[in-house]
């Protein structure tokens, strides 16, 4: 074992649930995860080797292989598509001399990765843990050349030297336009030591049925109501409890947590802290995906300075855990296995995390946007939220805008208005459909759904929303997006893991021009069979960017289709069997010569 | 507490907070399953026992019964989930039945033949896929595997609770990993028992294949179906 990873190792607890602490240190250190590092840290946390390695190869950041002294990671979701991404994936192998998928260099490993949460700024790269945003041939030019200068990441990103730990260094980094300021959100600071006192000073039972009155329901997308989930935690027998909040903002197209961490960390911090006094929490954990590793440094001096002012340290406090790259993170059971250091595997219901859920304690999983509508409720009270929004579907929520509009960026919106308005307010380019809620969620027809509202009965939105104009395919973004979840499945049960490669290959054929009518058909029965079976949120939505397109955009399918061709079946490919006898020809040919 | 559950219209008492599985064999209802051990927790892995509880798809194996609960196996639509299922392991694998030592003794081959499965409707996809024959005693046929994660949750070194068996990569890129170290350190027995647990043939003890004769293997001699209804047969082997 070298030195280097024997002194990381000594710096870490022989605690389990610190392993991807671990594993993140001596990535850092060494560019990826060697066999003997991982030898190294198995003998110091008591695991057998591949034990340490089943949680490194689940992670998309952590790497078993030499990956180069810089890894890039390039976003490749279907907005930076929109914005030049080619291009800039062109220019990187160009100027890096290495390619995607490739081995990499000494100097360089280039990745693709899902959606880094800048959709406002794409296309983006993330540096190590720097990100650099609206690429072009050009700038990726300037970059890589700096690099091989010698400048680090941060210097090239940084050249005024910012201390990274300032909001003005995110500022530089990611330049996020928030065009709403309040009611709930973005409405100017506060004095958070005099709120949460005001809330310590109520009984816990109080501070619940606050949150209950106010009809807050969790703003990650599920919108379980919040009150309930904490009175459950709190009638979980067990003295030890914790409050998790999921800053796993992994939905593409999503932002909107990111902008709330860089401009009202504290905003989310207290709301954490009213929660941990509601359930009886000593302990809180803030999830960071490791796409906003560039946020760690801000988001620790908040906490100090919170911890000086007297609103953490006494009864409660909360660490940073980072994430390293899995979209399934963003399930609450798979966040707290990660938590614990393992694969982000989603656990099966029940016991519900309320009652059985970090280190097998109650716990309160609540989303980035949540904590921060908590704080603001104790603020300006139950009444006033519950009179925001529409019944059943009370206060706002932010919604992060991105791609054929004039105004990209974050908005913060009244539950019950209707998608006509949004577009109005985000000045939509000739809009034909819009993504709600990412992948996961639906597509929509402005034709058809220009009138439907934004509220939990109609349209529950988890804050992506994705404008694409009458010039876009909608078959290439919808094979975008199955690839996107049979990259991020988990795999850990069959329809999501294998089910999903069936339907990506079935988006294929039709964009290829070699479906057939009775391809649609099998796309629907199989989606549903995924979408029915599988263990978590993740299969059960995956199916939706062909269901809905299919329901709402029929033709995008039907014109691609194969038809009758003379005498031969629509499903007989003539090209294709010939091709593929010439090629079994040669290939056999090629072995006998051996 | 005694509760009273509706299984595809029959009444069935119960305690409170069993596992479907179990009440429903009791019942004499045969709900297949492929990753689920009666004497050890619920992995909910393979979803072929997908029944509609209370009108909703649910694994049953990760059901605790409640009164009142109704459920449906006997229902057309279910029942060719259940099939679906089992042929898309059959398709993401390569599953060549009569060259496999464990044919007849498969509990993913046995399945099939309960749930009338004939062909796979989904496109076989012939993954490339590496065995492993580093252990002693050990050898892991890849191409069987269907990660049900049995090995990798009850098989462990005996005198540490370590990992034997563990899943590396993610999605359709996972593959089962053998800890070659702690392999060998596993006693006979526990090697049988490892290939014991396997429901297909991955795990597989080197210089023993083939030994029991076509007639008499597992499978041939009582179904799988029978075999789960059976109180003695659920638990232990």
């Amino acid at each position: 074992m070298t030195s280097g990873i024997a002194t990381i190792l000594i710096g870490h607890e022989p605690d389990r649930t610190k392993l991807i602490d671990i594993l993140w240190d001596v990535q850092r250190e060494s560019g990826y995860i060697s066999a003997e590092a991982a030898a190294g840290i198995a003998d110091w946390l008591g695991m057998s080797v591949e034990d340490v390695l089943e949680t490194a190869t689940f992670y998309h950041f952590f790497h078993t292989t030499p990956s180069g002294r810089h890894r890039i990671y390039l976003s490749n979701t279907v907005i930076a598509k929109m914005h030049g991404y080619r291009e800039v994936y062109e220019a990187l192998e160009g100027y890096t001399g290495t390619r995607f998928g490739g081995p990499g260099s000494a100097d360089f490993g280039l990745f693709e990765t899902a959606c880094v949460g800048l959709s406002d700024h794409e296309p983006a790269m993330l540096i190590d843990d720097v990100v650099f945003t609206d690429l072009t041939p050009a700038s990726v030019g300037a970059i890589i050349k700096g690099l091989k200068r010698g400048d680090s990441p941060a210097q090239i990103a940084n050249p005024a030297g910012l201390p990274r730990d300032d909001v003005a260094y995110v500022d530089a980094l990611t330049r996020t336009t928030v065009h709403t300021a309040g009611p709930v959100f973005f409405c100017g600071d506060t004095d958070y030591s005099a709120l949460l006192h005001r809330c310590l000073a109520m009984t816990p039972e109080d501070v619940i049925a606050t949150i209950s009155e106010s009809g807050l329901r969790g703003l990650g997308g599920a919108g379980f109501p919040t009150g309930n989930k904490w009175k459950f935690c709190r009638a979980a027998t067990g003295d030890e409890k914790y409050i998790i909040c999921n800053a796993d903002e992994g939905e593409p197209g999503t932002f909107k947590d990111r902008a709330l961490l860089t401009y009202s960390p504290k905003q989310v911090f207290v709301g954490m802290a009213i929660a941990a006094h509601g359930v009886g929490a000593r302990q809180g954990i803030l999830y960071l995906r490791a796409e906003y590793a560039y946020l760690r440094d801000y988001l620790a001096r908040q906490l100090v300075e919170l911890r000086e002012d007297g609103v953490l340290g006494d009864g409660f406090d909360i660490r940073i855990q980072l994430g390293a790259g899995a979209y399934i993170c963003g399930d609450e059971t798979a966040l707290i296995e990660s938590c614990e250091g393992k694969r982000g595997t989603p656990r099966l219901k029940p016991p519900f995390p309320v009652e059985h859920g970090f280190l097998g304690k109650p716990t309160v999983v609540n989303n980035v946007e949540t904590f921060a509508a908590v704080s603001r409720i104790m603020q300006e009270g139950a009444g006033w939220f519950a009179a925001l929004g529409v019944p059943g579907s009370t206060g706002t929520r932010l919604i992060s805008v991105a791609g054929d509009c004039a105004a990209p960026g974050i908005y913060e919106v009244e539950w019950g208005v209707t998608l006509r308005d949004v577009l109005d307010v985000v000045a939509a380019d000739n809009p034909r459909a819009v993504q709600i809620s990412g992948p996961s969620g639906e597509m929509l027809s402005v034709a058809a759904d220009a009138d439907r509202r934004l509220a939990y009965d109609d349209l529950s939105c988890n804050g992506s929303f994705m404008v694409f104009n009458h010039e876009r395919d909608l078959i290439d973004i919808v094979g975008d997006f199955m690839q996107f979840f049979v990259d991020e499945s988990c795999g850990i049960c069959v329809p999501c893991r294998a089910g999903n490669v069936l339907l990506r290959q079935k988006v294929g054929l039709v964009a290829a021009g070699r479906a057939v009518r009775s391809d649609l058909d099998d796309m629907v029965a199989w989606g549903g069979i995924v979408a029915q079976t599988s263990r978590c949120g993740l299969g059960a939505t995956s199916p939706n960017p062909i269901l809905t397109t299919l329901t709402k955009f029929p033709d995008i399918y039907s014109a691609r289709l194969r038809e009758r061709n003379g005498d031969l079946l629509p499903s007989f490919d003539a090209e294709a069997e010939l091709t593929g006898y010439a090629q079994a020809v040669a290939e056999l040919a090629a072995q006998e010569s051996l | 507490m005694t509760i009273r559950i509706e299984i595809d219209g029959k009444t069935v008492t119960s305690e409170e907070g069993r596992t479907l599985v179990d009440v429903a064999a009791e019942a004499g209802v045969y709900i297949p399953t492929l990753c689920y051990l009666p004497e050890h927790p619920a992995l909910g892995t393979c979803r072929v026992c997908s029944v509609k509880v209370n009108g909703a798809v649910a694994a049953a194996c990760a059901v605790e019964v409640s009164d009142g609960m109704r459920v449906e196996v006997d229902e057309p639509e279910t029942a060719d989930t259940r099939k679906a299922l089992v042929e898309m392991l059959f398709s993401e694998g390569n599953h060549n039945c009569p060259s496999c030592e464990k044919a007849g003794r498969c509990t993913l081959q046995a399945v099939g033949y309960e749930v009338d499965m004939v062909v796979s409707r989904f496109p076989y996809q012939f993954p490339q896929r590496v065995a492993d024959h580093a252990a002693d005693a050990i050898w892991l046929e890849r191409d069987r595997c269907i990660f049900c994660q049995r090995c990798v949750e009850f098989v462990r070194d005996r005198e540490t609770g370590k990992k034997i068996f563990s899943i590396s990569g993610r999605g359709a890129d996972a593959r089962i990993e053998i800890d070659v170290e702690l392999a060998n350190k596993m006693s006979p027995e526990q090697v049988r028992e490892a290939v014991d647990i396997c429901p297909v043939g991955t795990i597989l003890e080197k210089g023993a294949g083939y030994d029991e004769p076509i007639g008499e293997r597992r499978y041939e001699v009582e179904s799988v179906k029978d075999r789960a209804l059976e109180p003695s047969r659920r638990h232990g082997k």
